[in-house]
C-alpha cells in the first residue's frame, strides 16, 4: 500500500511490496529492489539494486532518523487519516499546534470567544523566545488545552476552534 | 605538581561543567558537581567524583539558587567553587558569599564582578583609563541634556538601556528627526525588561565585528593576553562559530587590540581569567565590556595557544602565578569552533527538543558536549548541545576540517543545525572571512533547507521504510504475486 512520509517536513510518498527474494520500493515512479542489513550500534548498509550504502539509523514510534552523507533527516511516517483531512481543507485552520516545545505564558481566549482571523491566541514561551499564536480564520473558540504555566510538546493542540456552520 | 585544592565543585551544567570536571580530575583533585534531577543523564553527572542534587522550582531556578548550592557544597566539605558560565558565574553576591563560607571563588572578586558587570560604570572606567570607548552620551550624566548630548553624537547611533543586556531594549537611529520618540520606546523596553529606564547612546557602527581579547591576571599583578578571538557569526546576538585568528585583523591590528585588552585588565588590576569584548568596524575598535567569566568560545584560543585555561584559572584561583610569560604564549595554526544547537533553522531557529537515541561526535575531534546517547534535549535549558573545536595549519585546513567534523557526526533524535553550520562554512563570504555581527540576517536563504535530490530521496524512503514496522507489516501481508499484479496496475 501506499505510505505518506514527511522527509525533514517534505512530503513524500513511498510503496513497499514484497518480491519473491526481498522487497520493491516504489517512488517517483522508480521500481527499486531494496534490502537492509542492520549492523549493531545503529550502524547499517542499505542496498538498492545493486549499491550498497552505509548509514546511521534510529527509529523510534512513527520517527526514523538517518545519518546519511554528512546529514541527518527525520522521516516521519504520517497517519493518513489525519493527512487526507489537512488535504480537503478546513481541518488543520480548526487546530492550532503548538510550533515547538514550551510553557504557556498568556492565554488571551476561553472556550465561547469570538475571534478574528489574526486575533492573538495565545503567547507561548520557549527557551527564553515568546512567540504569539494568532487565529488562522474567523471563528469561535471551542476548547484551550492548557492553562497558563502549563508546558507542552511540539504538535499539541492548543486551541481548537468550533466549525463553521 | 602539589594538588590545588582538594576539591573542587561545578556549580553549572552541560557541556561546560564536564569541560571544567575533566580538568579538574585531570589535575588530580576532586571533582564535584551539582545537578537538578533533569540532568541525571548528562555527561558531568557520570564523570564527577560526586553529583548533588539541588531542587528549585525550575530546573534553572535551582542554578541560580546560591545559598543552596553554597550550604551543600560546604556539607561536602568542597574547598573551591568553579561557576562555569551564565547561572551564578558574574554575580558578585555569589562570589562574596562563597568566600564568606570558607570556599574559594574560581574568578575575580566581586569588586571586579561589580565594576564590569555594571555597563555605564565599565565604560567610564575604560575610557577614564584612556582606552576606546564609541563616542557617547549618558543620562545620568545630566539627565536635563540628555537629548541634546545624544544629537550631538551624531547618526547613525545606538540607543542602550543602562541595565541591559542581551541585546532587549536597544534601537538604532539612523534619522535624527525620530530620536526622541525613540528614546521615549527604548525607555519605555527598559523599563519593562529591566525595572530601569534610565538609558544611554552611543555611536553605532554599521556591519561591525565582535572581536574579543582573552586575558589572564593573578594576585602577583602579572597580566597577560591570551590573543584575540573573533566571534561575528551570531543569529539573534548569540554567537554561532568563533575563531582564532581573527581572519578580518592585520597583523599590527591584532597586536594593538591585545595591548589594549591587556591595559584595561591591568588597570583593573584583574585577577583571574575574563573577555574584554571590542566591536570593530572602519579600521576602529571600541570597547563593548568585559565578561568576567570564562567563555563559551574559550576552546578556540586554547587550541591556537595550547593552554588549559581552567588549569590557569585554578591555579591562580589557589595563589600561583600564571604559568607562563606573554613572550611564552604564541598562537599557532588556526582554530574554529561551531556551536551545535537543538533548533531548526529553517523554522527561523526556533528550539527542537528530543530524545538522544545515537550520539557518535567525530573520531579525533574536540567535541565539549552537553549531552550523552539515552539522554535527551528538552526545553528546559538552553539549547546548545555541544561545541565542535578544530584547529589547522592554516584557515583554510580548519575550515575543510570543521565541515567534515559536521559532516561525520551524528547525532540522531533531535533536530539540530548541523547542516545549516555546513551551508554557512561553504558560503563564499565566510570562506573569504568576509562577514559581520548581521551577515546571517542578512543570508536567509542559507536557512531553508534544500530540496532533497531523488537519489538521497529513495534512500531515505527505502531505509524508513524497511525500519518501519507497520509499513514492512503491510508489504508482508501481501504475497509477492499479488505485489507484482498491483506493480503492473501502477
Amino acid at each position: 500500500m501506499q505510505h505518506l512520509y514527511s522527509i525533514d517536513g517534505q512530503a513524500a510518498e513511498a510503496w513497499l511490496s514484497r518480491t519473491e527474494r526481498g522487497y520493491r520500493l516504489l517512488c517517483d515512479g522508480a521500481r527499486l529492489d531494496v534490502a537492509l542489513d542492520l549492523a549493531s550500534n545503529a550502524l547499517a548498509s542499505l542496498t538498492i539494486d545493486d549499491a550498497t550504502i552505509p548509514l546511521a539509523l534510529a527509529a523510534q514510534g512513527d520517527r526514523v532518523w538517518i545519518h546519511l552523507d554528512g546529514a541527518a533527516h527525520e522521516i516521519v511516517l504520517e497517519d493518513p487519516i489525519f493527512h487526507h483531512a489537512a488535504e480537503d481543507g478546513g481541518s488543520t485552520d480548526d487546530i492550532i499546534r503548538a510550533p515547538m516545545p514550551g510553557a504557556v505564558i498568556a492565554v488571551h481566549v476561553q472556550p465561547g470567544s469570538v475571534v478574528k482571523a489574526g486575533d492573538a491566541l495565545l503567547i507561548i514561551e520557549s527557551m527564553k523566545l515568546e512567540t504569539v499564536l494568532k487565529s488562522p480564520r474567523d471563528g469561535i473558540v471551542e476548547m484551550v488545552g492548557f492553562d497558563v504555566g502549563r508546558s507542552f510538546d511540539r504538535d499539541a493542540v492548543l486551541v481548537t476552534l468550533a466549525d463553521e456552520a | 605538581m602539589s594538588i590545588l585544592f582538594e576539591s573542587v565543585l561545578v556549580a553549572n551544567r552541560g557541556e561546560i561543567a564536564a569541560r571544567v570536571l575533566r580538568t579538574v580530575q585531570d589535575m588530580g583533585m576532586r571533582g564535584l558537581v551539582v545537578h537538578h534531577a533533569a540532568d541525571r543523564d548528562t555527561p558531568a553527572v557520570r564523570m564527577a567524583d560526586l553529583a548533588i542534587e539541588i531542587t528549585g522550582s525550575t530546573p534553572v531556578a535551582a542554578y541560580l539558587d546560591g545559598a543552596q548550592i553554597i550550604a551543600k557544597a560546604k556539607a561536602a566539605g568542597v574547598s573551591a567553587i568553579h561557576p562555569g558560565y551564565g547561572f551564578l558565574s558574574e554575580n558578585a553576591a555569589f562570589a562574596q558569599a562563597v568566600a564568606a563560607a570558607g570556599m574559594t571563588f574560581v574568578g575575580p572578586g566581586p569588586d571586579i564582578i561589580k565594576l564590569m558587570g555594571d555597563k555605564v560604570r565599565a565604560r567610564a572606567f575604560v575610557a577614564v583609563h584612556g582606552f576606546p570607548v564609541a563616542p557617547s552620551a549618558i543620562e545620568d550624566d545630566n539627565p536635563a541634556t540628555f537629548v541634546e548630548r545624544a544629537r550631538s553624537v551624531g547618526a547613525p547611533l545606538l540607543i542602550k538601556p543602562s541595565a541591559g543586556g542581551g541585546g532587549k531594549g536597544m534601537r538604532i537611529v539612523r534619522d535624527m528627526a525620530v530620536l526622541e520618540e525613540e528614546i521615549e520606546r527604548a525607555r519605555s523596553e527598559g523599563l519593562r525588561y529591566f525595572g530601569d529606564g534610565r538609558l544611554y547612546v552611543e555611536r553605532y557602527i554599521e556591519q561591525p565585528r565582535h572581536i574579543e581579547v582573552q586575558i589572564l591576571g593573578d594576585s602577583h599583578g602579572n597580566v597577560v593576553h591570551v590573543h584575540e578571538r573573533e566571534c561575528s557569526i551570531q543569529r539573534r546576538f548569540q554567537k554561532i562559530i568563533e575563531e582564532s585568528p581573527a581572519p578580518g585583523l592585520t597583523p599590527e591590528e591584532r597586536a594593538r587590540i591585545c595591548e589594549i585588552a591587556s591595559g584595561i585588565a591591568r588597570a583593573a588590576n584583574y585577577c583571574n581569567a575574563g573577555t574584554v569584548e571590542f566591536i570593530y568596524g572602519g579600521g576602529e575598535f571600541f570597547f563593548l565590556e568585559t565578561n568576567t567569566r570564562l567563555q563559551v568560545e574559550h576552546p578556540v584560543t586554547e587550541e591556537v595557544v595550547g593552554i588549559d585555561l581552567v588549569a590557569e584559572q585554578l591555579r591562580i584561583a589557589a595563589g600561583l602565578p600564571i604559568s607562563r610569560t606573554q613572550a611564552e604564549i604564541t598562537s599557532t595554526g588556526h582554530a574554529i569552533e561551531l556551536r551545535l544547537y537543538a533548533e531548526d533553522a529553517a523554522r527561523d531557529f526556533a528550539p527542537t527538543t528530543g530524545p538522544v537515541l545515537v550520539f557518535r561526535p567525530p573520531v579525533g575531534v574536540r567535541v565539549d558536549a552537553g549531552v550523552v546517547e539515552g539522554g535527551a534535549v528538552s526545553s528546559a535549558f538552553d539549547p546548545m548541545i555541544a561545541k565542535v573545536i578544530v584547529h589547522g595549519k592554516d584557515r583554510a585546513e580548519a575550515l575543510d576540517r570543521a565541515d567534515a567534523a559536521l559532516a561525520n557526526f551524528v547525532l540522531l533524535g533531535c533536530r539540530t543545525n548541523a547542516a545549516y553550520l555546513r551551508r554557512l562554512l561553504a558560503d563564499a563570504d565566510v570562506q573569504r572571512g568576509d562577514f559581520h555581527t548581521g551577515t546571517i540576517a542578512e543570508k536567509p536563504e542559507l536557512q531553508a533547507e534544500p530540496p532533497l535530490d531523488c537519489i538521497t530521496k529513495a534512500r531515505l524512503l527505502a531505509a524508513a521504510s524497511l525500519v518501519l514496522r507497520p509499513v514492512r507489516d503491510a508489504a508482508d501481508a501481501v504475497p509477492a504475486l499479488h505485489a507484482m499484479i498491483g506493480d503492473w496496475r501502477n
